[in-house]
């Protein structure tokens, strides 16, 4: 199975190499795409349940913000 | 090559011998050269006062007797191009040599990466998430978010939007501003970004993050998770 790319550029040899992602640095973007889902997925979750709170007070988003504030 | 040896002026009859040439002459004009790494093949042993305008970034150096070194940066406030990078592949490295800089700035634009793309910003090669201590606050059209996170396991780097959200078009803004890059100690870096949301509602982002480690500065990686980037500028200034 061919992995993501890297790019290194090598701005003092003015060089730019390209090549296949290491076993390591997969593990690495593998753990890091998790990572991102699940923050998707709270933030995504938080908005869910800040929308029910506000529908059960009968206030808008901009009235919640102005009464915190 | 030969020190530059100041001021003479030569009278009718005196010979003009080579080390003449090169101490009076050779040494002390503006040299122009196609890069740094050209620079640094041509003159091994470059010496203080020496001068040069180097073609890829369009900036004029002086040889401090330790490092070429901007002019016109001045001791405070000029900025220095140096370097441009095509983003590429899931992750892009950039290396920095921050010697003689307060301030490292960044800007990044024009990113595309698959439908629902990202960005993070990595210090060097640090994957310890404890490093990386951020706070964000955000806007996309009337909705607010704000945050703080201790390091984001398997991010490690910085987000500059939320949750490092870029926009799925080529509209996005960012940049990232580390300030001292040389420091055995803390780094400050702040990262903000503008970008049209997968809502199509126009959104911004602020980021500080408290960077721990006592390492200088030496690299920056920018990485995504989806896909890999097919477009995306880096440009990355020094600033005294």
């Amino acid at each position: 199975m061919t992995k993501p790319m890297i790019r290194i550029h090598d701005v003092e040899a003015d060089s730019i190499v390209d090549r296949e992602m290491t076993d390591a640095e997969y593990e690495a973007h593998l753990a890091s795409a998790a990572a991102v889902d699940e923050l998707a997925t709270n933030a995504a979750l938080r908005a869910e349940h800040k929308a029910g709170l506000l529908e059960r007070l009968g206030i808008t988003a901009e009235e919640a913000e102005l009464l915190l504030s | 090559m030969a020190a530059g040896a100041g001021y003479i002026e030569f009278t009718t009859g005196d010979i003009l011998t080579a080390a003449a040439a090169n101490e009076y002459l050779a040494s002390q004009v503006v040299m122009v050269f196609a890069s740094a790494s050209a620079r640094t093949s041509a003159i091994a042993s470059p010496q203080e006062g020496m001068v040069s305008y180097l073609k890829d970034t369009n900036a004029v150096e002086y040889y401090s007797g330790s490092a070429w070194t901007a002019i016109g940066g001045g001791s405070s406030g000029g900025m220095t191009l140096l370097s441009t990078t095509t983003l590429s592949g899931a992750s892009t490295s950039i290396s920095i040599t921050p010697t003689g800089y307060n301030e490292i700035a960044i800007v990044c634009y024009g990113v595309t990466n698959g439908s629902n793309g990202n960005l993070f910003m990595g210090i060097n090669t640090d994957t310890t998430s404890s490093n990386y201590i951020q706070a964000f606050y955000g806007t996309e059209g009337t909705t607010y978010y704000s945050g703080a996170n201790v390091g984001v396991d398997g991010v490690n780097a910085i987000l500059p939007g939320q949750a490092g959200y870029l926009g799925s078009n080529s509209s996005n803004i960012a940049q990232f501003r580390i300030f001292q890059p040389n420091a055995s100690t803390r780094k400050l870096i702040n990262a903000s970004s503008a970008f049209l949301s997968s809502s199509s509602l126009n959104a911004a982002s602020n980021t500080t993050c408290d960077y721990v480690t006592t390492s200088a500065l030496s690299s920056v990686q920018f990485k995504t998770t989806v896909g890999s980037f097919t477009a995306g500028t880096v440009l990355v200034y020094g600033v005294k």
